[in-house]
């Protein structure tokens, strides 16, 4: 197993996945409250 | 309508909206089969480089991020000239919807870049002239951001921010050229507009199939955010 390989793709993607799990959240709530 | 009046007509937040919210959709789904072709080439169908190995396949998602960095950032500073120029409320919101995702795209450049540089080069970290000015567009962005946040007025804060993304554009090019312009440790451009790829054929096609997924992400993302965006200014 390269680490340095499994650190850059875990990283990248978790990243991202946050990004859309927070916008999406942010989203929802205001397309409720509106 | 003839096509000067739909620039317009979409140039409302109002208009644009509800189409935001397509374009946002179909980039979301073009981006998750795009992923996956070029996660497919690029960590099963490639074969292993002669000089570094497997861990080269950090390039896969490296560059594309690299790219994404800088052109997010020009779409940015074309969206603040725009909103400076023609005082369009639309502009300063786009603008404002791409500098996280741009930080974040600069910020996984940095570190997979770092996560390359220790098997290859023997470092994480080198004050080189393409890592540094990399550093500096990310402090760009959080300037970007900061500023925005710090002034209330939001069309204020929109014009402030705007000659801000405009004067921190100059760093792009630097970006892209400091490999040349300087000896610098990083290697020189992967990709050229002028030159064939000198890499497999196979290596070139998963790099371009993340670009691409890059693209769609951000273009889905700064959608649903500008569309925030616009609930939260009415």
């Amino acid at each position: 197993m390269n680490w340095y390989i499994v650190g850059s793709y875990a990283a990248t993607f978790l990243l991202l996945g946050l990004e859309v799990f927070f916008l999406m959240r942010r989203a929802r709530k205001l397309e409720t409250k509106t | 309508m003839n096509t000067a009046v739909r620039w317009f007509w979409f140039a409302s937040p109002h208009t644009f909206f509800p189409l935001a919210g397509t374009i946002a959709r179909v980039c979301a789904w073009l981006a998750v089969p795009l992923a996956l072709a070029g996660l497919y080439v690029g960590l099963v169908v490639a074969p292993t480089d002669a000089q570094q190995g497997e861990v080269y396949r950090i390039i896969f998602i490296h560059v594309p991020a690299a790219w994404m960095s800088m052109f997010i950032y020009l779409v940015m500073a074309f969206w603040a000239a725009l909103g400076l120029a023609f005082n369009t409320r639309l502009s300063g919101m786009m603008a404002q919807a791409l500098a996280p995702t741009g930080a974040l795209f600069t910020f996984i450049a940095l570190w997979t870049g770092s996560l390359w540089g220790k098997p290859t080069w023997g470092t994480y970290w080198v004050w080189d002239a393409r890592l540094t000015s990399e550093l500096i567009l990310l402090f760009l962005y959080f300037g970007f951001m900061a500023l925005h946040a710090s002034i209330d007025d939001v069309r204020r804060a929109d014009r402030a921010a705007a000659v801000l993304a405009i004067v921190g554009a100059v760093n792009v090019p630097i970006i892209y050229y400091s490999v040349q312009w300087w000896n610098t440790l990083h290697q020189g451009a992967s990709v050229s507009f002028t030159k064939a790829p000198s890499m497999a054929a196979t290596m070139f096609l998963g790099m371009i199939l993340m670009a691409f997924a890059f693209w769609l992400y951000s273009i889905a993302v700064a959608m649903v955010r500008v569309r925030c965006l616009i609930l939260e200014r009415q």
